[in-house]
């Protein structure tokens, strides 16, 4: 059977042109209610142009910033930070209780020799855990 | 919009299913030490499938899926042997963990790219639809594979085998030995009562069948069991917290049903009453590496059982404690 097409791109280049157009737009119809003039009639802006403009202005900007919160959002999840995870050491004989890095090979009842406190080969890995991930 | 979005989806599965694939390269060559090109067999291995068996006259199906399941692993098992010939057996386990992971996110990857050019070629706007609505959760299952691959690569514990980690509590410095297929059985005691406590041979990843090992333990004990405890982790609702314990009657265990079954079986042939014990934790959190109040659970579940032991049983019974999950990372 035929192989589909593989996804063609496009979406954040079409997104990023449509908000430069539209970024372009709201500004241009901030510039007409900073200057209350239409530049596109030659003339001075009356009320029903006013609106017009600002109305087209919060608009375009809204979009703008829509997208970009997407597209932020879009790539943020693609960049997963490996957590840290963290060994839990613990003698069977004494209190003694200490935290270390995870090491290659470490795993849940694996004996870690003398403890530093009593002195006997008590010392096992009780837990292994990882702390809270962070997503950049 | 609809076709943007999922587009956008796709390029990021594609990019995690291509990472969780380098991951998988990488360790196998450096835990495998291959003397080969590796390459084509992982390939290979990413597009294998199971054929389910026909469920038209459904009696008898759980022996045949449990046929297929044995099949499976022995030749899964024995394809990753031959890409690693220099890997221990737990770091075996490991890497076949690693390797389904990574075949787990290629098929997502697959079958999303399926529907998706699917949707555009007939121009269907409900399977668009339908492929959108359920973009988030599909990334999300992605997002913890991946989590779990780097998991399985390093043999870190997953939040899966806090069952595992219970029963490895029990059984600590215990006379062990091994009934059925990678279970791993000890004796000892609690409230007066005799406890067998069982779990997967650790510390490589393994789920083992304690379906047979429950069943082959009762009929030891000729069906003189008061009852057997059952400790999994469970999927929780969301809003719900992370750790929290809840009590239950049946047998707690997932996968395909075929080891539920063999308990729910022989507990009914037996009239014995099984309860179980579950931690709460998102799927996220069940396959990659356990968070900190999933491991404190763990004294929360042991003393759960110990209150369930002396409601339940009367000094002098024998009760089967069974930790259930993944056992990545945690020995016994």
């Amino acid at each position: 059977m035929a192989q589909g097409k593989p996804p063609g791109g496009g979406s954040v280049t079409v997104r990023f042109v449509l908000s430069l157009i539209l970024a372009f737009i709201g500004l241009f119809s901030l510039l007409a209610l900073l200057t209350g003039y239409d530049f596109i009639q030659q003339r001075r802006l009356d009320d029903a142009g006013t609106s017009l403009y600002l109305s087209l202005a919060f608009v375009t900007f809204l979009f703008v910033v829509f997208n970009i919160v997407r597209t932020r959002r879009g790539f943020s999840l693609t960049t997963v930070v490996p957590s840290k995870v963290l060994s839990v050491v613990q003698c069977t004989q004494c209190s003694f209780k200490q935290l270390k890095n995870f090491a290659l090979g470490d795993y849940v009842t694996k004996a870690e020799g003398k403890c530093t406190q009593c002195g006997n080969q008590t010392l096992f890995v009780s837990g292994i855990f990882t702390e809270a991930g962070k997503k950049r | 919009m609809f076709l943007m979005e999922i587009d956008r989806g796709l390029k990021r599965l594609d990019f995690i299913r291509i990472q969780a694939r380098d991951l998988t390269l990488k360790t196998v060559k450096e835990q495998g030490k291959p003397t080969a090109d590796i390459t084509p067999q992982i390939n290979t291995l990413m597009e294998q499938f199971i054929i389910a068996p026909v469920d038209m006259d459904p009696s008898g199906i759980v022996r045949k899926f449990d046929h297929l399941l044995d099949v499976h692993d022995v030749k899964f098992k024995d394809d990753v042997r031959a890409i690693a010939p220099g890997a221990s057996e737990p770091t075996l386990n490991n890497l076949g963990n690693l390797v389904e992971a990574s075949w787990a996110l290629n098929t997502i990857y697959r079958i999303v790219r399926h529907f998706y050019l699917l949707g555009r070629r007939t121009s269907s706007f409900f399977i668009i639809l339908q492929l959108q609505a359920l973009m988030p959760m599909v990334m999300q299952e992605a997002e913890a594979y991946m989590g779990a691959a780097r998991a399985f690569a390093e043999g870190q514990p997953i939040g899966d085998g806090i069952g595992a980690l219970v029963a490895s509590r029990l059984m600590k410095d215990k006379a062990q030995r091994k009934v059925e297929k990678d279970v791993i059985v000890a004796e000892t005691t609690m409230e007066d009562r005799r406890v067998i406590a069982l779990k997967a041979e650790g510390p490589g990843g393994n789920v083992g069948k304690p379906g047979d090992a429950i069943r082959s333990i009762i009929e030891e004990n000729q069906g003189k069991v008061s009852m057997v405890v059952m400790i999994d982790a469970a999927l929780k609702f969301e809003g719900e917290n992370s750790g929290d314990i809840s009590e239950g009657i049946g047998a707690a265990i997932g996968g395909i049903g075929t080891e539920r079954f063999k308990i729910e079986e022989e507990a009914t042939k037996q009239r014995i009453p099984v309860y179980a014990v579950i931690v709460k934790e998102s799927i996220l959190e069940a396959i990659t590496p356990m968070k900190k109040e999933i491991l404190d659970a763990g004294e929360k579940v042991i003393e759960r059982i110990k209150r369930l032991i002396i409601e339940r049983t009367k000094p002098g019974d024998t009760v089967i404690v069974a930790g259930i999950g993944n056992t990545i990372g945690i020995g016994q």
